[in-house]
């Protein structure tokens, strides 16, 4: 176990490192630079100036290794686009707003879907089923941008109940969180009906049946624990993707969350905040996935000894 | 695990390729604001106002606010309600703010401000040394100030902010508390309209550093408003300064600047009265505006021109007929009236209506040169087969192929690019490929020359100079015309007016016309539209008052 454990995390800093490495020689090789998305009109004199005090008329593999010297005594660097703020400020400010909103939608997306869904299996075929299939269809098709945009007018404007942007109190949640539960509401609602078909034709069903066991034991017993696995596998790949928040809903409300960070600092070209993003975003994904997987293995022995297999055939 | 490596790598790709839309690179004046309407109601208790923080129809985090590393326009935006400049903007005309009164030299290098009795937030009296201080750290290389370029009359400003060797001291002294000299290398007519002189405090840069002006608890303000917080992306809120010189004349006793970057939420906001008042282009909704009856709307000049500007290094493009061909074909009335929807003027010149020098007002003055080339040319195409000819390459129009760049990747440049392309195609008979890059990219191109002709747009300041002098030393255009550098760098330090005007005229003919190195396309306006409560909103796009005059009065 402890050996396992091990060499995943040291798989994941392998991870880390590529994506770092990759990410930021892929910022510096897009045209343009910090000053120029900042202001075109600055003369070169003042360019020059600028470069130089970043470093960044430095060969770019010297600009690597002092920006991962940086990394590893723990400095994410300054922001380029907004002077004296730094980029762990930034993240620390706007990741907690961005995953309470994310985590929110994604709580009561999950529980309803999944509750959903399984309401539609036990009613295969019938109009509940249909209605639920064509909601969540429509849900899972619709862009997000629209979404937003509907809500907002008809819930700010229309009937002038919530805040239209903003952030603050509790009212200035209630519209982003609903454009975002569409989604995993959508989503795991369809996931969740397949699941518990899949289940319901499996041959223990069948015996449980012949044995005479209840309906309702049935159910809660032998379909939904099993039909539950696979959502809850997907589940982790959701929640790993909250801190990085949304763009258009965090753009559309005036969220200040980190989703808008995401793709504004690559269009301003703030390479620090690219990166730092990046190696959070990166970091927090890697390190879901790698709980879950060290939680399930020790759950579930099989993934440990597929896995020592797999290596020994390799 | 490979899965992993491949999932992580993905995501790395993804975030670095999604470059998004956007906007165009701001830098003309601020967003305008409203019409002072007829109504003679009394002004409300209760002063307060809702805005969205715009410059034109763009609204973004400001970058910080502070006198030596702010950015752009919006930051300036936030400056002009918190600080006191020596001057300001008001309807156009300069006008006294923290200097009550200022004495030039007749040789034109020896400023002599005097200034008024004014306070900071925290009690303190404002300063010449405060004024001083700010300049002396603009110069410093160290804080890379992005607006330098603006102070380099300034003297040994540009020795010290290049780090030249021996460079003397710099041209600015408090004389005494109240009374500030700035000496000047050469002459600048414009100095007064180009730049704020915005004070600074030396022991807050001692405290705060670098964070000075971060947020809102890490400044001191003496303007009309003090920020009292800055929730970062999403509004900053300010009070009424008490402390304020002119604070009698000051109504508001709050408002708030909301950050809405989405424009469909800015016309909501505007719907619900979430905001007071608010800028746009768009055509449906001005037109829904239009027909209600609680809103005010006004025609904003943006002094914006846009235009399409030829790479002077190309193989097609160094001849001057080529790009005359190419400037006259474009159908500016129709630019104006389907791409615009009537929010922009067709632009025949590079200064727009709104420029002045001196006193006189230059669109007045000089007609716009390229109607004359227009007159003298009804066909493009025939000019364009005279160019070829002249180059010595294949004369028939059809066999050429030619790359126009766009900034913006979202489908309303796209359906721009679209007109430009039809327009060319029919009039010149040649072959146009599209080439569409995000901002960054595209402003990177055009100043290194890597594209053939595209699409630009400069804000204008009140004197033709700061547009002239883009093209002094080839500029966008690659443009290497020693005549027209000598003729602007003259213009830009005549005293007389009268001389300076000439000057202007003389090199802008040059550069529209006879050399048709940019070819001005429209000059950009949008609406404004308040509700009929909002008094004393700014008109003119030139204005550096703020928030200063507006008040509500019915609400």
């Amino acid at each position: 176990m402890l050996k396992y454990s091990l060499k995943r995390i040291g798989y994941m800093l392998i991870v880390c490192f590529v994506v770092i490495t990759i990410t930021f020689f892929l910022v510096h090789l897009i045209p343009g630079d910090p000053i120029l998305a900042m202001a075109s009109e600055v003369p070169e004199d003042v360019r020059v100036v600028y470069m130089a005090k970043y470093g960044f008329d430095q060969p770019l593999y010297i600009q690597y290794f002092k920006f991962m010297g940086q990394l590893f005594s723990g400095n994410l660097g300054d922001s380029l686009r907004y002077p004296g703020r730094s980029v762990a400020e930034i993240i620390k400010s706007c990741a907690p707003i961005s995953a309470q909103i994310g985590g929110i939608s994604l709580a009561i997306g999950f529980i309803a879907g999944v509750v959903l869904g399984i309401f539609a299996a036990m009613n295969l075929n019938r109009w509940q089923d249909r209605t639920i299939m064509i909601l969540s269809l429509i849900g899972t098709t619709l862009p997000v941008f629209v979404i937003a945009t509907l809500v907002q007018y008809f819930l700010s404007v229309f009937w002038p109940i919530f805040p239209t942007t903003g952030w603050g109190g509790a009212e200035y949640l209630v519209l982003p969180v609903i454009c975002m539960l569409v989604d995993p509401l959508a989503t795991y609602a369809r996931y969740m009906r397949s699941s518990v078909l899949d289940v319901i034709g499996q041959d223990y069903i069948l015996t449980a049946e012949a044995k005479g066991a209840s309906n309702f034991r049935i159910i809660t017993r032998h379909i939904l624990r099993n039909a539950f696995i696979p959502c809850l596998t997907m589940l982790v790949t959701s929640i790993s993707g909250i801190v990085a928040g949304s763009f258009i809903i965090e753009t559309v409300f005036s969220i200040p969350g980190l989703g808008r960070y995401l793709i504004s600092a690559i269009n301003d070209r703030d390479y620090s905040m690219v990166l730092g993003i990046n190696v959070v975003i990166t970091s927090f994904y890697i390190l879901t996935v790698l709980l879950a997987d060290i939680l399930i293995s020790a759950v579930d022995p099989r993934i440990r000894l597929a896995d020592n297999k797999g290596r020994g055939k390799a | 695990m490979r899965k992993f490596l491949t999932t992580a790598t993905a995501l790395a790709l993804l975030v670095s390729l999604l470059a998004g839309c956007g906007g165009t690179p701001a830098n003309s004046p601020a967003p305008a604001s409203s019409p002072s309407s007829s109504g003679a109601k009394a002004a409300d208790s209760q002063q307060y106002i809702n805005a969205v923080l715009l410059n034109g129809t763009n609204s973004s985090e400001p970058s910080i606010l502070d006198v030596v590393h702010f950015t752009g326009i919006l930051d300036r935006t936030v400056l002009w309600n918190i600080l006191e400049p020596l001057t300001r903007i008001q309807n156009g005309e300069l006008v006294s703010a923290g200097a009550k009164s200022w004495d030039i030299s007749t040789d034109g290098l020896t400023y002599t401000f005097k200034l008024r009795d004014n306070s900071w937030s925290d009690g303190k009296k404002v300063t010449a040394q405060d004024y001083a201080y700010a300049i002396k750290q603009q110069a410093d290389p160290a804080n890379t100030f992005s607006f330098a370029s603006d102070y380099f009359c300034i003297k040994n400003f540009q020795a010290i902010f290049t780090k030249k060797e021996g460079a003397g001291p710099l041209g600015v002294e408090a004389v005494d508390e109240s009374t500030l000299k700035i000496t000047l290398d050469y002459p600048n007519p414009a100095l007064l309209t180009t730049v704020d002189f915005f004070p600074l405090r030396q022991d807050y840069v001692e405290k705060f550093g670098t964070k000075l002006g971060s947020d809102a608890d890490k400044l001191v303000c003496c303007g009309p408003f003090v920020l009292t917080s800055w929730v970062h992306n999403t509004q900053l809120d300010f009070v009424k300064n008490d402390k304020y010189w002119d604070a009698s004349n000051v109504k508001l006793q709050k408002f708030t600047y909301k950050i809405i970057t989405d424009t469909t939420a800015q016309y909501a906001s505007l719907e619900n009265k979430s905001v007071d008042f608010v800028t746009l282009t768009n055509s449906e909704y001005v037109k829904k505006f239009k027909a209600n009856t609680n809103l005010n709307g006004t025609f904003i000049d943006l002094a914006r021109t846009q235009m399409v500007v030829f790479n002077t290094q190309d193989a097609l493009f160094k001849n001057a007929k080529v790009r005359q061909a190419f400037s006259l074909a474009i159908d500016r009335e129709s630019v104006a009236e389907s791409l615009n929807n009537g929010l922009a003027l067709p632009a025949y010149a590079l200064n727009p209506a709104s420029s002045s020098v001196g006193s006189q007002n230059f669109r007045k003055a000089v007609p716009e040169p390229l109607l004359e080339l227009k007159k003298a040319n009804s066909d493009p195409r025939a000019l364009l087969i005279e160019g070829l000819k002249e180059l010595g390459v294949n004369s028939d129009p059809s066999a050429h192929t030619v790359s126009f760049y766009m900034g913006g990747t979202n489908a309303v440049t796209k359906t721009q690019g679209e007109f430009y392309q039809q327009m060319w195609q029919s009039k010149l008979g040649v072959k146009v490929s599209l080439v569409f890059n995000d901002n960054a990219t595209h402003s990177s191109y055009l100043k290194t020359g890597k594209y053939q002709f595209g699409f630009t747009s400069w804000g204008a300041n009140i004197e033709p100079q700061f547009l002239m002098t883009r093209w002094v030393g080839g500029g966008q255009a690659q443009w290497k015309n020693s005549e027209y550098d000598a003729t602007v760098q003259k213009a830009t330090k005549a005293l007389d007016a009268k001389e300076r005007l000439n000057l202007y005229a003389q090199a802008e003919k040059q550069l529209v016309a006879t050399e048709a190195v940019i070819a001005p396309v429209v000059y950009a306006g949008t609406m404004l539209f308040s509700y009929k409560y909002v008094q004393g909103l700014p008109t003119n796009s030139f204005d550096t008052t703020g928030m200063k005059t507006v008040y509500t009065a019915g609400r």
